[in-house]
């Protein structure tokens, strides 16, 4: 491992473990409201200020991380067994199986899915707590996202199926399922390892822009993509340099995010 | 007993072979050729002359690169033709085991070897693997590889491909079966791995009765090696008999060509002598 | 050289700002374009009811009479003259001649008598037809001729020349129907979720003082757009060149990028209100409808919020607390009595405990024993309103109610509230268009559509309803506009009582306009900035100057 990873992997433990620890870090819950001091500048009771309802920023940012940091990776998790499941199936079954297969990730991925997402969260019951309606929101990433995956797995399971060693394999008298399992799976494991870095910043990503469309993550429970929305406006960044702490966290949380996995993936 | 006799009465195998694939119609073309039990065979010719299709062709799954196999193929007077594909898994690796070509390519790169062993073991055995082990790694010292843990820990990527291709002749072997298809077995393997490789087969042969198709265009190895030697060109077999005489008495034009293309030796009949 | 080019700039720069300052600068053509916050529901101008489809009904409406939204004075306009008799029963219009509609069909009167036999068939559930029931009976027409006709109706209505302002005449016999319009423009291509596209009327009556045809207009855009981010960002590009309403902190924000086009028309008409889903049928447990059935519950939920942090928080000000209905910007009807429901949380929770309700370790509990929990829906992609969201919350949390905040896009938020009626409690602001109350009767009368917490009630379920109906029904029929008022003000005491309605407060009327809109001027009356769109001009590239 470089330097460079070993400090990116030191500054991720530290985001991670900061927002684990939020509610000891941060002495004032994410939800109480000073309302005497609203868009207040960072000073020693809140050292990014409050936001414009006197609710302390530190403290929003912490809680926020958790929910984001705890619900992508679960998401990706959700998104790559989804992904792995449909494109070996479809990769390993091969023929009409494969071609009906590919042609319905093909439309998944050109489908409307803002609109969709809209759809489906008004048709959810309306009163869900808002950590429910958080899970809901990363349940629908994590199952909607399977289809380019999908398509990459099926890809790896179609050579894997291919392979000398899957022929010797079935040669030696190895049952489908065996070989499946023994010999197909455990090659497609750094494929699917990748599928799962990839989308837990494209999860934080996409919840900060559902969060930014109202949807998603509701009030009051934060989360970056709802902090991300208070810096739709230059204008208000200029006044109060602390906004941009959550852009400069997730930049950070990405990057460490990047050269330490990427790394590990080698 | 019963098997003796059969035996007696016939070849192990006999085979009557026509072959296509969607993009090389007439790969093979009415190939017929018997292999005896206990005997080595050669198949002999050129790369790309339909070779390997015969083992795919045997041990029926042709179907995997998508080709198609029409014809006869008798192993211990059955027809496997009408063999289900559940009686056909019985028979691969069993009865019927392959050693294929490349021997890196063809063991799982993500299994330590000691898995893939397992794995060949577990296709047709029952019991405890730990209970096995001692007969495996016993197998692992007759074929010259190193029979400790260590050896079974390592993966693919981490031993020589001499290492590879006797593991993956052990895995062949692990059931004793009646027939070793051996498919270009020393073609990736220099010159003295070679040597050792076919010192191998003839032991195996030697002390397990196992009788063993050996494909390859090298003349040089299927002359030390085999009893008798098939000549296929284009899809067909144009010369069959023993060893010495399709080598000092060919009688096809092909196969004196593929003589001829031999690099000089001083003395060609001497090389089989070691064995 | 280039000193000299600089100068003439300069030069032409002046000259047109003196034109713009004037108003002296005439321009023809060109297109207007503002935002719309969704897709209208319906092109059909009777049964408009949401605001985007009665935008696209004001543009491309011709009515008999229209009220100057700057000195709510009535004017001719598709009636030349008209004449109330027979005890504010009667009115006998007189039309203009020689009026096309769109399509070329001539105006009669018995496009007149088709409109009025349209708009009170009881199947159509016209909103607009709603107003004009002033009491049981039908309501007659009698053509006098092609260009006069008779109105009856079963019994007096007051004011009633207001009604005719929304009442959008429809031909009889045009094979396009209510798509041929008397309006200035005339609705063209709608892309869903994109745009309304208006095209200049060509036959359209009217003319300016100078006789040049109108409207100046070309076309005019309607853009759909909920974000108002986006808009204001449009709007400083030039892609949009009227804002009928900014939020507080875009509007402090553009006073402060560019003052002259930040307007602030004073006090406005629209209030932000919260209601519970009163409706029997409701799918909803019901230990919740006993909650919102009860008045105690929801004056105690009005007690917890703190409407004076509202105006400050959520509106940086520009906003007052609101006592009711009719805001104080509507001088003549206003209670001038009421005053917005205290902020006093200890009291609201010892209302409820009156009741048998119980707070429990942080939790209020119903005497059932069922946690008070419930969810506000409201239109998404409204900072203000999720702000104002987010205070209430944080209220109620205080008396230990569980308040689940549900943004919602606003088609299906409408569907909820008019169709399907699932939901708990919904926090919007509806526009009065009218400063009259008898254009709040398709608000009040518990038989209406608009009647949000409990439409289209057969009979009134509630006592109070029912007094509310008969004053409105009385003020309506009432000619003496003292009576009228006296009954209006108990109307809104009522209101104040019962509380259907949480009145919140009642936001000033933010906008923004271009300065190269000629004739835009800010009303306190909807609709703000483009109540006079037929005089609309625009100065870009695209017109034509004269």
């Amino acid at each position: 491992m470089t330097t460079a990873a070993k400090v990116a992997g030191v500054l991720l433990l530290a985001v991670v473990a900061t927002s684990l620890a939020a509610g000891l870090l941060s002495p004032v819950s994410y939800e109480t409201q000073f309302r005497e001091s609203p868009n207040a500048p960072p000073c020693r009771q809140f050292p990014l200020g409050t936001d414009e309802l006197g609710r302390d920023r530190l403290a929003r940012l912490l809680y926020g991380s958790r929910v984001s940091l705890l619900l992508a990776p679960a998401a990706a998790g959700l998104s790559v067994a989804l992904s792995a499941l449909i494109g070996i199936t479809a990769g390993y079954a091969g023929g009409w199986v494969e071609r009906a297969t590919m042609a319905a990730a093909d439309l998944f991925v050109s489908l409307p899915w803002l609109f969709l997402l809209l759809t489906v969260r008004a048709l959810i019951p309306l009163n869900v707590t808002p950590w429910a309606s958080i899970l809901i929101t990363f349940l629908l990433l994590g199952v909607l996202s399977w289809a380019p995956g999908a398509r990459v797995i099926r890809s790896g399971a179609s050579a894997l199926k291919r392979s000398e060693f899957a022929l010797l394999a079935r040669a030696s008298g190895c049952p489908k399922p065996r070989l499946l399992w023994k010999h197909i799976l455990p090659n497609l494991r750094p494929l699917m390892a990748a599928q799962f870095w990839i989308a837990i910043p494209v999860f934080i990503l996409s919840e900060a822009n559902l969060g930014m469309l109202g949807l998603g993550i509701a009030e009051p429970l934060p989360s970056w993509g709802g902090l991300l929305g208070e810096l739709q406006d230059p204008g208000r960044i200029a006044g109060n340099p602390a906004l941009l702490a959550p852009a400069v966290l997730l930049t950070v949380f990405l990057s460490c995010f990047q050269s330490v996995f990427s790394k590990e993936d080698k | 007993m019963l098997e003796t006799v059969r035996n007696d009465f016939g070849p192990l195998l006999s085979v009557s072979l026509s072959a296509s694939y969607p993009d090389r119609p007439d790969v093979l073309q009415g190939v017929q050729f018997d292999v005896q039990p206990g005997e080595i065979l050669a198949l002999v010719g050129q790369s790309g002359c339909g070779k390997s299709t015969i083992a795919l062709c045997i041990l029926k799954l042709l179907g995997v690169k998508g080709g198609k196999a029409r014809g006869a193929i008798r192993f211990q007077g059955r027809d496997l033709e009408w063999a289900t594909e559940r009686e056909m898994r019985a028979i691969r690796g069993r009865e019927i085991a392959m050693v294929p070509q490349s021997p890196l390519s063809s063991l799982n790169p993500a299994l330590r070897i000691g898995a893939q062993l397992k794995e060949a073991w577990r296709a047709h055995a029952e019991g405890e693997w730990e209970a096995a082990k001692p007969r495996i790694l016993q197998l692992l010292e007759s074929v010259d590889l190193p029979c400790d843990e260590g050896f079974l820990r390592r993966v693919p990527s981490q031993i020589s491909v001499g290492q590879a291709q006797r593991v993956l002749i052990a895995m062949a072997v692990i059931h004793r079966p009646r027939l070793l298809i051996a498919d270009e077995p020393t073609s990736a393997l220099d010159l003295i791995t070679q040597r050792e490789v076919l010192d191998l087969f003839a032991r195996l042969n030697r002390e397990l009765n196992m009788a063993i198709l050996y494909i390859s265009h090298d003349l040089l190895s299927v002359a030390a090696l085999c009893h008798r030697a098939a000549v296929l060109e284009r899809g067909r077999i144009v010369e069959c008999g023993g060893a010495e005489q399709i080598f000092e008495r060919p009688a096809h034009p092909y196969t004196r060509r593929l003589i001829d293309a031999l690099p000089r030796v001083r003395q060609p009949s001497g090389i089989g002598q070691t064995f | 050289m280039s000193f000299q080019a600089a100068s003439i700039g300069a030069t032409r720069r002046v000259v047109l700002v003196a034109a713009l300052s004037l108003g002296a600068c005439f321009v023809q053509g060109g297109e207007l374009r503002f935002s719309i916050r969704s897709d209208p529901k319906t092109f059909d101008p009777l049964l408009a009811q949401d605001e985007a489809s009665e935008t696209v009904r004001y543009l491309t409406g011709g009515t008999l009479i229209r009220i100057d939204r700057r000195t709510q004075k009535f004017i001719p306009e598709l009636a030349e003259s008209w004449q109330i008799t027979a005890g504010g029963t009667k009115v006998v219009f007189k039309l203009r001649q020689g009026v096309l509609f769109s399509d070329g069909t001539p105006f009669s009167a018995d496009d007149v008598a088709h409109t009025f036999r349209r708009v009170m068939d009881p199947n159509l559930h016209s909103p607009v037809g709603d107003s004009f029931r002033s009491g049981p009976g039908e309501i007659k027409t009698e053509v006098q001729g092609p260009a006069r006709i008779a109105v009856t109706f079963p019994a007096a209505l007051a004011g009633m020349e207001r009604l005719f302002d929304q009442l959008t005449i429809v031909s009889a016999r045009s094979p396009k129907k209510e798509r041929a319009t008397l309006g200035p423009f005339v609705a063209g291509e709608h892309k869903p979720g994109s745009y309304v596209m208006f095209r200049r009327n060509p036959n359209y009556w009217k003319k300016d003082a100078a006789g040049r045809r109108l409207p100046y207009l070309d076309s005019v855009r309607a853009d759909i757009q909920q974000n108002r981010d986006l808009e204001l960002l449009r709007f400083k590009r030039g892609e949009v060149q009227l804002i009928d309403t900014l939020d507080p902190e875009l509007f402090d924000r553009l006073s402060a990028d560019s003052p002259g086009e930040a307007r602030n028309a004073g006090a406005s008409l629209e209030s932000e209100m919260l209601w519970f889903n009163q409706v029997a049928a409701a799918p909803l447990p019901s230990y919740k409808k006993a909650w919102f059935r009860s008045k105690d519950f929801r004056r105690a939920v009005s007690s917890a919020i703190n409407r004076g942090d509202l105006c400050r928080l959520a509106y940086k000000g520009h906003a007052d607390p609101a006592a009711g209905p009719i805001s104080g910007a509507n001088r003549l009807w206003v209670n001038a009595k009421l005053t917005p429901h205290v902020f006093e949380p200890q009291a609201a929770l010892a209302r409820l405990q009156r009741g048998g309700f119980r707070l429990d370790a942080g939790t209020l509990r119903d005497p059932q024993g069922n946690v008070v929990e419930f969810s506000l829906a409201t239109n998404s992609g409204n900072k203000t309103r999720a702000r104002i969201a987010a205070l209430i919350q944080q209220d109620l949390a205080k008396m230990g109610i569980r308040l689940n905040v549900v943004p919602l896009d606003f088609p299906s938020l409408i569907e909820r509230m008019t169709r399907t009626y699932d939901y708990e409690a919904c926090l919007l602001g509806l526009v009065n268009v009218d400063l009259d109350p008898n254009a709040q009767m398709n608000v009040w009368l518990s038989s209406a559509g608009n009647h949000q917490w409990n439409p289209k009630q057969k009979t009134p379920e509630t006592p109070w309803e029912a007094e509310i109906d008969r004053l409105m029904l009385a003020q309506s029929s009432a000619l003496d506009p003292k009576k009228r008022k006296a009954a209006f003000d108990r109307v809104q005491e009522i209101v104040w009582e019962e509380a259907p309605f949480l009145y919140l407060v009642n936001k000033h009327a933010l906008a923004a306009v271009s300065r190269s809109v000629l004739n835009a001027s800010p009303v306190a009356l909807w609709p703000r900035l483009y109540w006079n769109p037929e005089f609309l001009q625009v100065a870009n590239q695209m017109a034509r100057t004269r």
